[in-house]
């Protein structure tokens, strides 16, 4: 089977920096992939470009063999920040948007989601703590059936008892040929469950290696993605 | 249904849940309005004022509802226009699968329509009230019927001279609407385009400094175009309507409002088709949703 997201040669500048410079990358259907790199190298401009929010960029980006904008979109589910709903908006209001707009909105699968993340259908945003809400984009970006999900940063304020829970069912939630590309600090956490590590530094794709080649090698991820770190400081 | 329809409906019910918040604001103004112009408070009791009209509280309940509509329409309008900004720049809104230029399109027109909503409430609103009044003020109602058997009443001449005024007015004001809506995407839109493609990320401050510039310089554009266009179409608009009136006759004392309404209209429907090719190209290419984490 063919690639899933093939990058070539995208460059992406705003004001008057370059964010992303001659990034190639190459992901295959059925992968969970990590996408790591210090804060500010461009991961989330990265996943922005992928699904076609950041604008204006040089190269080409093809998601499951398209490079148009609509089509693109429809391959992929990105986390959500929730900007577009008021503060008074309850979380089944939420599902039922989902639901209009997206038809590959699985709300059976949201249910059992927000059933497992124990969030309240009645419940509103402005209720919700940080990992409340972040639970919530989750289940919200699993719920939808594509091709690839993008999660960027999708663990951050979520407790570390519910982030284990939730990274060890991640598997579970997406199907077989589904591909995640997640960007994450807690590289440990989720280390268990790549099949590739992608690092982004000086503005481009630095590695792109198989997590098994590192754990042949007896180390651990974090060890490696640190490792890359300390030769630097060295 | 279409994705085109789906967002149209969910934008028009976001829109409209605040427009009808704004309607029952405008009902209890203008009963307030109404109730202390009407009434004072004396003795410990509320009293009424002997210098205002003789006509009844519904009546005048409906004059000032009336009065407010204007005023009302206006805030609607900003508060829709600004509501749209954040469509525009959600990332809620910017990840479903459907073209930016569509998702403009269909943001604009759920806006307009909502706009037409409150139109379609204060109409509804208004005729109400009128009922209401024409049941209840015997003085209103001899009015009312004095004015409707007036050979000079407005809705006897609907298909006179009367009738471009009113139909005009109506597709100015809808112009108008539009004008408000475009002008308000450019500005957001232009100004953080162009502060994108500036050295550094400065802030709110120097966001407002590039929002005056843009201004200064749409105005500018804006007089020397709207010289231009009145000079350019004010021949061919004059040679019109000076036929027309002239075969219909009787009206030729007119010609210049007429001409210079006609203008107006033209000038307005260029700048707005303007704007919206303006603002979906930059929409399209340079306005990116807000990242916020």
């Amino acid at each position: 089977m063919g690639n899933l997201l093939e990058i070539k040669d995208l460059t992406y500048r705003k004001n008057q920096k370059t964010i992303l410079n001659n990034v190639n990358l190459t992901l295959g259907p059925g992968k969970i992939v990590a996408l790591l790199g210090e804060n500010g190298a461009g991961k989330t401009t990265l996943m922005r470009i992928i699904d076609s929010m950041a604008k204006n960029y040089h190269g080409t980006v093809m998601v499951a063999g398209e490079d148009n904008e609509v089509e693109r979109k429809k391959h992929i589910s990105f986390t959500d920040n929730l900007s577009g709903f008021s503060e008074n908006t309850k979380v089944e209001q939420i599902s039922k948007f989902y639901e209009v707009i997206y038809q590959d909105f699985d709300v059976n699968e949201f249910e059992q989601l927000r059933g497992f993340m124990k969030i309240d259908s009645e419940i509103r945003l402005s209720e919700m703590s940080k990992g409340m809400r972040e639970k919530l984009v989750i289940a919200l970006t699993f719920s939808r059936k594509v091709d690839l999900y993008l999660l960027d940063e999708p663990f951050s304020g979520i407790d570390a008892m519910a982030r284990k829970k939730i990274i060890n069912s991640i598997i579970l939630w997406k199907a077989k040929e589904s591909t995640i590309l997640v960007s994450d600090h807690f590289v440990n956490e989720i280390s268990s469950m790549l099949d590739e590590v992608v690092i982004i530094r000086d503005h481009t794709v630095y590695e792109h290696l198989s997590a098994d080649d590192i754990r042949a090698k007896n180390q651990s991820i974090e060890e490696y993605y640190e490792g890359l770190y300390q030769e630097e400081e060295e | 249904m279409s994705l085109f329809n789906c967002c149209f409906t969910e934008l028009f019910k976001l829109k409209t849940k605040k427009l009808n918040t704004l309607m029952l604001f405008q009902i209890l103004t203008s009963m307030a309005i109404t109730f202390f112009s009407l009434y004072k408070f004396e003795n410990n009791h509320f009293i009424r004022n002997t210098y205002v009209n003789d006509f009844n509280f519904i009546t005048n309940w409906m004059t000032s509802f009336f009065f407010l509509v204007l005023a009302f329409g206006f805030i609607a309008v900003c508060l829709i226009a600004i509501f749209a900004q954040r469509v525009n720049r959600s990332q809620t809104w910017r990840l479903i699968p459907m073209s930016s230029t569509n998702l403009y399109l269909d943001n604009t027109l759920s806006s307009f329509v909502s706009i037409v909503y409150l139109g379609i409430l204060d109409v509804i609103g208004l005729l109400l009230l009128f009922g209401m009044s024409v049941l209840t003020d015997s003085r209103f109602k001899k009015n009312v019927i004095t004015g409707f058997s007036s050979p000079s009443n407005a809705m006897s001449q609907l298909f006179n001279e009367r009738a471009f005024k009113i139909w005009g007015s109506i597709l100015l004001l809808i112009l108008i609407t539009l004008f408000v809506f475009f002008v308000v995407d450019f500005l957001n839109f232009s100004s953080r385009a162009i502060l994108e493609f500036l050295p550094t990320t400065s802030g709110q401050a120097f966001l407002r400094v590039i929002f005056i510039i843009v201004i200064v310089v749409a105005c500018w554009v804006a007089f020397s175009a709207n010289n231009f266009l009145a000079s350019l179409i004010a021949f061919p608009i004059d040679f019109v309507f000076s036929s027309v009136l002239g075969i219909f006759g009787g009206y030729r004392e007119y010609n210049d409002r007429y001409v210079n309404f006609g203008i107006s209209l033209i000038i307005m429907l260029v700048f707005d088709i303007f704007l919206l090719i303006a603002n979906t190209l930059i929409f399209n290419y340079f306005f990116e949703a807000r990242e916020k984490k």
